[in-house]
């Protein structure tokens, strides 16, 4: 008797767990107590922060990682950047290059916000890797 | 703060998702997470200490932080309350509560259907008598209640007999989803069960 008693809950247990799997969310939003709806809100603000935490650390990294780049290209000499250059892509790029050779550490928050620039410094840095290997 | 490798990825999963969505699927997590603790705690006497509200708001965290931080992948043909069902299973289970690398993490993701999770046999490592007198005291109750419920009767022994929500649906000549309109009635019947336990 005692397995099989233990089996039929279990069964039980599993149709509860597939049909509330399938159920329709409003449905079951509806059949909620007060004490319910206050759990989930505190958990919906929970993952809300955590997701914020995680965006605002990651746009951290990149600022960093981004202002770390700058730095390692400037540090090259801005006419050896050009030559990293192709001639078609240094007329194209010359407006942006000259914003890059003027940057301050004032402008830094800026940069970030200007994808342009960040694309060239990006095609910087590749290049540069390419011609170290 | 550390991020998993499928960080970005999940992110723009994670956008798209509404708050509607986001509490259908937490109140989902809940119930799922209650069941499969009861499950669990049939087979392990000491499964019982992982009862209880505060073990429902672990697991259900656990979830959505190793979603939103990327250390488990969101997959394209699964909604989130699955996703987060597959999370919940994973960490209740005992193999993964050792596991503390990525690697491991990843390889333990299984994708069979999420059904077939649901009516995984647990490994029974032996609870003691007093609990299977009140097991057979809730099958009792159960059956006591639903006594005159031509309807109930029916789906009891189909419980019996292991049947699935869909082989249930079949039995009674309805859809599954017709079938889903029942879950409140099954719900009471447990709750009047667990009263009387």
């Amino acid at each position: 008797m005692g397995n099989n008693t233990k089996q039929i809950l279990s069964n039980l247990y599993s149709l509860l767990m597939e049909m509330n799997f399938h159920s329709e969310g409003s449905e079951l939003m509806a059949e909620l107590s007060d004490a319910e709806k206050t759990r989930i809100d505190k958990h919906y603000k929970q993952l809300r922060l955590l997701t914020t935490k995680y965006k605002a650390e990651a746009n951290k990294q990149y600022f960093n990682k981004a202002i770390e780049q700058i730095q390692a290209l400037k540090s090259k000499g801005i006419e050896e950047l050009k030559k990293l250059l192709k001639p078609g892509e240094q007329q194209e790029l010359i407006p942006l290059f000259r914003k890059f050779e003027n940057i301050t550490e004032d402008d830094k928050v800026s940069i970030l916000e200007d994808t342009e620039l960040l694309s060239l410094i990006e095609l910087l840095k590749e290049r540069a890797d390419e011609s170290n290997n | 703060m550390e991020f998993g490798p499928y960080y970005q990825r999940n992110q723009r999963k994670l956008a798209s998702i509404s708050e509607a969505k986001w509490k259908e699927t937490i109140a989902k997590c809940i119930r799922f997470i209650e069941l499969k603790l009861k499950k669990k705690t049939l087979y392990g006497a000491h499964a019982g200490s992982l009862l209880g509200a505060e073990a429902v708001d672990h697991y259900i965290s656990v979830a959505y932080e190793r979603i939103i931080s990327g250390y488990w992948e969101f997959q394209d043909d699964m909604d989130i309350a699955e996703q987060m069902m597959r999370v919940i299973t994973s960490y209740i289970s005992k193999a993964i509560e050792h596991t503390k690398t990525v690697k491991a993490t990843v390889l333990n993701i299984k994708y069979t259907p999420i059904e077939e999770e649901f009516y995984e046999k647990e490994i029974d490592s032996g609870a003691d008598d007093l609990l299977e007198d009140r097991y057979a005291s809730m099958i009792k109750s159960i059956e006591d209640t639903i006594k005159d419920d031509i309807e109930l009767e029916i789906i009891w022994e189909a419980i019996k007999e292991g049947k699935t929500r869909y082989e249930i649906a079949e039995l009674l000549d309805k859809t599954p989803r017709q079938f889903d309109k029942l879950r409140e009635k099954l719900i009471r019947m447990v709750q009047k069960q667990q009263l009387a336990g």
